[in-house]
């Protein structure tokens, strides 16, 4: 499974995505890439049904969703699936390259919690 | 003591398909009317702040806007600030006032929005308000980023699609009585129900028009022109993030932080307010920033609409009484800095008619997806 890229505060610790030259939580400047995992939990989602441009999963219809992952619940990522999710369903979010497009997946073994 | 600023003229045109103007005639339409009815001349006005219109990107838009309409203040800025535009530009204007940089600030917004591009170019346009790196390659634009917001909050409130579709139906109520409004024929909630889906919850009737439109206000040191006179209160703001992965859960925090700090400046409380503008993109942003504000309980919106407060005839709390972006129309700034010369029409008109009416008002418009906040107090029987 392809992780995604995330980069961690050396002073306070938190995660965010790639893209910043600080921390956005302590102003922290010190952040390290590190790859996690891409288990995650739906916390919002739209059934998209007018788009201007194709998402990596086809013409609209299609579902975009946040999802807070599991390694590091702070980050928030913005991906895309082709069937219906529900907010609270666990999932898996991929990225080809650390970034967008992210993709959806339902999960391939059942989770203890 | 603090200096004062008082919001001397107030203007703008009607909202809608407007062929044949540029995105400078709008603008310069509405600013001379402004300035007009504040009794001032081109060379009373020494500070300019001009709006950015996605028709008409320039460099140095005040300066542009300054040449053509025979201007030459002593400071001159273009502001960008999303939605946010029209009413940061009145709180930057009432900061160079209270500073003495200026003494009258002009402040102008205009767009051919809807007759100077292609609707495949608005919805590019918005898309790109996405973060380039971990968004715009999924496919989805401005629209969907606040369906997700809706989503959410739907979720953890219990609101319904209906709820959301009566704020639409307000809207469209108060734009049935306002001249230049560019839709007028009454809808009810099953309308909006039935309007085509965009991404769910919202429908088409959930969303903002785009608009070809002008609005311009002259805020001034004193008092300024024939008419009473408004003092700019409050001002607050706060930047929280840009895109929707990097805002916090509590997504419209900024709004909670600008609106105390407004009314921290101001001295009055939310509960005294007389009527509220309030930024109204889509209908969820007009609901949770009603609730983030504090002018409704959280998930109490629908219900304070139903029961008619939000009302521009008889309502205590009369909101978007010219029909918001969701009726009047949406061009750009123009269509934010249109609440606020919408706020100050009904506060001269109550002012006039010796009404009961406390004599405040409470503004607030976001920029982005809940990014960029700005709030304003406004107090009349200056």
């Amino acid at each position: 499974m392809n992780p995604i890229a995330v980069e961690i505060c050396d002073t306070c610790g938190r995660a965010q995505l790639t893209g910043g030259y600080a921390c956005r939580s302590c102003g922290g400047t010190a952040l390290c890439s590190k790859p996690v995992a891409g288990d995650c939990v739906v916390t919002a989602v739209t059934k998209v049904d007018r788009s201007p441009i194709e998402s990596p999963v086809g013409t609209v219809p299609f579902y975009l969703a946040m999802v807070t992952l599991d390694a590091t619940p702070e980050v928030r990522v913005m991906a895309v699936c082709a069937e219906a999710v529900e907010i609270g369903q666990p999932m898996t979010v991929t990225s080809s390259d650390g970034l967008a497009p992210y993709r959806l997946e339902a999960l391939s073994c059942k989770r203890d919690t | 003591m603090t200096a004062s600023a008082y919001i001397s003229g107030a203007a703008m045109t009607a909202f809608g398909k407007l062929p044949g103007f540029s995105s400078l005639d709008l603008q310069a339409r509405a600013a001379e009317e402004a300035l007009q009815e504040s009794g001032l001349a081109r060379g009373d006005i020494d500070g300019l702040l001009v709006g950015y219109a996605t028709t008409a990107p320039h460099l140095m838009p005040a300066t542009r806007f300054a040449e053509a309409f025979g201007l030459r203040p002593s400071c001159a800025y273009g502001i960008s600030v999303g939605g946010a535009t029209g009413l940061a530009m009145v709180a930057l204007a009432r900061h160079l006032v209270a500073a003495g940089a200026a003494r009258n600030v002009l402040v102008v917004a205009g767009e051919n929005r809807r007759s100077g591009q292609s609707g495949a170019s608005v919805t590019r346009t918005l898309s790109e308000v996405g973060d380039p790196l971990h968004e715009v390659p999924n496919g989805a634009s401005v629209p969907a980023y606040y369906a997700l917001a809706a989503s959410e909050y739907m979720h953890r409130t219990g609101v319904s699609e209906e709820d959301l579709a009566e704020l639409a139906v307000l809207m469209r109520r108060h734009a049935v009585a306002t001249e230049g409004a560019q839709f007028r024929d009454p809808i009810t909630v099953d309308d909006v129900m039935a309007s085509r889906p965009i991404a769910t919850p919202l429908k088409l009737l959930d969303c903002c028009s785009v608009s070809d439109g002008g609005a311009s206000v002259v805020v001034s040191g004193a008092p300024s022109g024939s008419r009473t006179a408004l003092r700019i209160a409050g001002t607050g703001e706060s930047h929280r993030h840009q895109h929707m992965s990097s805002a916090p859960q509590d997504i419209a925090e900024g709004a909670r932080i600008a609106a105390a700090a407004a009314l921290r400046m101001s001295g009055h409380s939310i509960d005294q307010m007389g009527r509220a503008a309030i930024y109204d993109s889509f209908t969820i942003t007009l609901m949770m920033l009603l609730e983030a504000c504090g002018l409704s309980e959280p998930g109490g919106t629908a219900a304070d609409a139903r029961a008619g407060r939000f009302d521009r005839d008889g309502g205590t709390l009369p909101l978007n009484t010219h029909g918001g972006l969701l009726s009047y129309g949406h061009s750009g700034v123009s269509g934010g800095l249109a609440h606020l010369v919408e706020m100050v029409r009904r506060m001269r008109e109550d002012e006039a008619s010796a009404s009961s009416r406390t004599p405040l008002s409470f503004l607030h418009a976001d920029g982005g997806v809940f990014s960029s906040h700005v709030s304003l107090v406004l107090e009349g029987g200056a």
